[in-house]
């Protein structure tokens, strides 16, 4: 019997030191593991773009925009012309070519200052969205973005503004109350409320980088006038 | 000469540490910390400019007994330009041989207060170290040709090696240097009797390219234990030139330095310094008109068109950033101080008053303009010398890294990443200098698990998302969630989110 107990007392102690041990195991299993991991590499000093009355990143996706049953591009093709028709890279054509891409090949590059170009969507239609694609290989802010709408190509009758940072008026079309923004992939979206008019006409004044304008794409979104 | 010292310490000490780390201080850190641990430093000619900033910095971190980049700061690194923006001042006291007691105080005065000058001895990079030998050289230089003395020459020689040690930025000063001597001798502003005593010193030209020579092997050799740093010196030429005439980055109108320094507009906000370039004009005016038996005549001369040919040629290249602005702005602020005391001399008592009212008007403007730039405006668009500054913000995201870090000290297998385009993650490296298990990425890795803390530029969201939701197999994808429904802004257009997986999230609470 007192064998018996002995070995009893013998088991549960094994058993408490064995699950001592494992404890003690698992505790050291928590502790953080040194991994091998890639250090930092060095870099040039980084591009400025410490530009006043930019707008903050989202951090998500841009929501969907809702437009009526039917809007489709109008750009798409359709004939531009700019302030600048001898670009120092690309063509005016590339504009509305649906190349979105951000390579080279793929954009135009326009003379220094203030320019412009000016789609015509070949007939009067409703805008619901003007989306702009400057140039998004590297983060860049371009300044006095103005999209106006109008019914003449010279931009004298019925001209509307559906968009303008151009916070200093040095664009010579108005001060615009809307934000600075970081060129991304997505494009900036304009909502264009349904405004009418055949003309589409951007601006641009240089950007963080240097003082060209380039364009990647613009697309209208909307439907022709019935 | 103390209370200008004082007011120039004023502004330039108080809350060091008050800006973000910009990210050419933190790599700077880096490169220190390399030099200062392991003892090896083997210049690179396509970044990060010369070795005499690292070799400068060394005897103030002896001093503070920092052993480990963990235990650097800011304050002590700033120190290193601080130093060299208060050396700056003294000297022009110490080379006062040329120049008049009006004129030094005026100078110092100006250069004490300057907002150029203030912030970037506040800012732990090449450029106040640089302007401090090459001012040290010209007027060594003038000295020289004044005088022929021997001292001056091995003066000159020594700070022209340091200068070259320091930026290769050297070749643009030295190309407007040379320009300026010439134009001296061609138009006869400086009697010829100068020059030939100076051409016939020999010896002494012999010392100061001897002088020379000793500084750029010993710093680029790193004091020789690295022989082929002197042909990665000689490579540095290239890429410099290539650099200036051809750039994508940092490519601005030839306006541009006027721009930041005189007429600088951001939103509602105007910044200027042309209090400086309007007193400086005159003085322009003064050491050409004045008679050569005026006792600044040599070192005025040549600060007038070595500072003026410096503006053009540094204009003219299309590559600009706004510290560049340093090397000229100092000319002009010695010059502004020699038309200063031109000025109180000449005047009648009566007009005295009103100088003395727009004098004190103007120094009153620039220390405002510098408080405003160091200590409300030091990370915003409206100051013009702020450039691609990280903002105060990115305490938060240093902050919230830190916490989850702490939190989730016992989890198994947690670490950090790092990921942003092109590396772009400075001075991220700076704050999280203390994190033990952190990688740093230019792009997301599909071959790799995601981290349990992602750390990733807002660019790269779907990337991210996509390795996280769509790489792995279904029934071994991982949760994350977003640490805030917005992201965190590190500079301008620069934005980090912030993931982390579940059980590590869990461990907040």
């Amino acid at each position: 019997m007192k064998f018996l107990k002995v070995i009893k007392i013998t088991a549960i102690l094994l058993m408490i030191s064995l699950t001592f041990a494992f404890a003690q195991d698992k505790k050291q299993d928590l502790k953080p593991v040194d991994i091998k991991l890639p250090k930092p590499m060095f870099i040039g000093t980084p591009q400025n773009m410490q530009v006043p009355n930019l707008e903050k990143p989202l951090g998500k996706a841009r929501p969907p925009f809702l437009a009526p049953a039917g809007t489709i591009n109008l750009a798409a093709g359709k004939s531009v012309k700019s302030t600048d028709e001898e670009p120092i890279i690309g063509e005016i054509a590339m504009i509305t070519d649906e190349d979105k891409e951000a390579g080279d090949g793929s954009f135009v590059e326009l003379g220094p200052f203030t320019q412009h170009v000016t789609i015509d969507l070949g007939q009067k239609s409703d805008i619901y969205a003007v989306v702009l694609w400057h140039f998004h290989k590297q983060p860049r802010v371009y300044f006095d973005v103005i999209v106006q709408v109008a019914d003449d190509p010279d931009f004298i009758e019925n001209v509307k503004t559906v968009f303008n940072n151009d916070i200093d008026n040095s664009s010579g079309q108005g001060i615009g109350k809307d934000m600075h923004y970081v060129e991304t992939s997505e494009g900036k979206l304009i909502d264009a409320k349904g405004v009418q008019g055949r003309y589409v006409r951007c601006y641009s004044n240089g950007n963080t980088n240097n003082d060209l304008n380039h364009y990647i794409e613009v697309e209208v979104y909307g439907k022709p006038v019935k | 000469m103390i209370l200008i010292i004082f007011v120039a310490l004023l502004l330039r000490t108080w809350d060091l540490d008050l800006r973000p780390m910009h990210g050419d201080e933190a790599i700077n850190a880096f490169k220190l910390a390399d030099l200062l641990i392991e003892n090896q430093y083997n210049y690179n000619p396509n970044e990060y400019h010369g070795p005499a900033l690292y070799y400068f910095s060394l005897p103030f971190l002896w001093t503070g007994n920092i052993n480990n980049i963990t235990e650097f700061n800011a304050e002590i690194l700033r120190a290193i330009p601080l130093t060299f923006g208060i050396g700056l001042i003294l000297l022009l006291f110490v080379f006062k041989t040329n120049q008049t007691r009006d004129h030094l105080w005026f100078s110092a005065l100006i250069a004490a207060v300057s907002p150029a000058f203030v912030f970037y001895s506040r800012y732990f990079i090449h450029e106040m170290m640089f302007v401090f030998f090459t001012y040290a050289f010209v007027f060594s230089f003038a000295g020289f040709i004044e005088k022929q003395s021997r001292v001056m020459s091995i003066s000159s020689g020594l700070f022209l090696g340091l200068m070259i040690a320091t930026k290769e930025t050297w070749t643009i000063i030295m190309a407007a240097f040379a320009l300026t001597i010439f134009v001296l001798y061609l138009f006869k502003l400086i009697p010829r009797d100068y020059f030939r005593n100076v051409l016939d010193s020999k010896i002494d030209w012999m010392f100061m390219v001897a002088s020379t020579g000793i500084v750029i092997l010993l710093f680029y050799t790193s004091f020789l234990n690295d022989l082929n740093g002197l042909s990665r010196f000689l490579d540095s030429f290239s890429v410099y030139f290539n650099r200036g005439i051809q750039t994508d980055q940092h490519n601005y109108p030839w306006y541009k330095y006027l721009e930041w320094i005189l007429f600088y507009r951001s939103g509602g906000s105007f910044f200027s310094e042309l209090f400086v370039l309007l007193c400086a004009i005159p003085g322009i005016i003064f050491v050409f008109k004045n008679p050569d038996t005026d006792n600044f005549v040599i070192s005025g001369k040549i600060i007038a068109i070595f500072s003026l040919l410096n503006l053009m040629l540094f204009s003219a290249l299309p590559y600009k950033t706004p510290w560049n602005m340093l090397t000229f702005w100092f000319g002009f602020i010695v010059l502004s101080g020699y038309s200063l005391a031109f000025f109180n001399q000449k005047l009648n008592q009566k007009k005295q008053i009103i100088f003395w009212v727009l004098i004190s008007a103007g120094f009153l403007q620039l220390s405002w303009e510098s408080i405003r730039i160091n200590y409300v405006d030091y990370d915003r668009a409206s100051n013009p010398y702020a450039y691609a500054q990280p903002v105060r913000e990115i305490e938060e995201l240093v902050e919230s890294v830190h916490q989850i870090v702490e939190k989730n000290m016992e989890y198994a297998g947690f670490y950090s990443e790092v990921i942003a385009p092109g590396n772009d993650y400075w001075p991220l490296p700076w704050y999280f200098r203390d994190i033990k298990n952190i990688g740093w990425y230019n792009h997301v890795d599909t071959l790799q698990a995601p981290a349990p803390l992602i750390i990733s530029n807002t660019a790269l969201k779907d990337d991210v998302l996509y390795n996280i939701y769509q790489v792995p197999p279904p029934g071994r994808r991982v949760m994350y969630m977003p640490y805030r429904d917005h992201s965190f802004v590190v500079r301008s257009g620069i934005s980090f989110d912030l993931l982390i997986q579940k059980n590590a999230w869990d461990n907040l609470n």
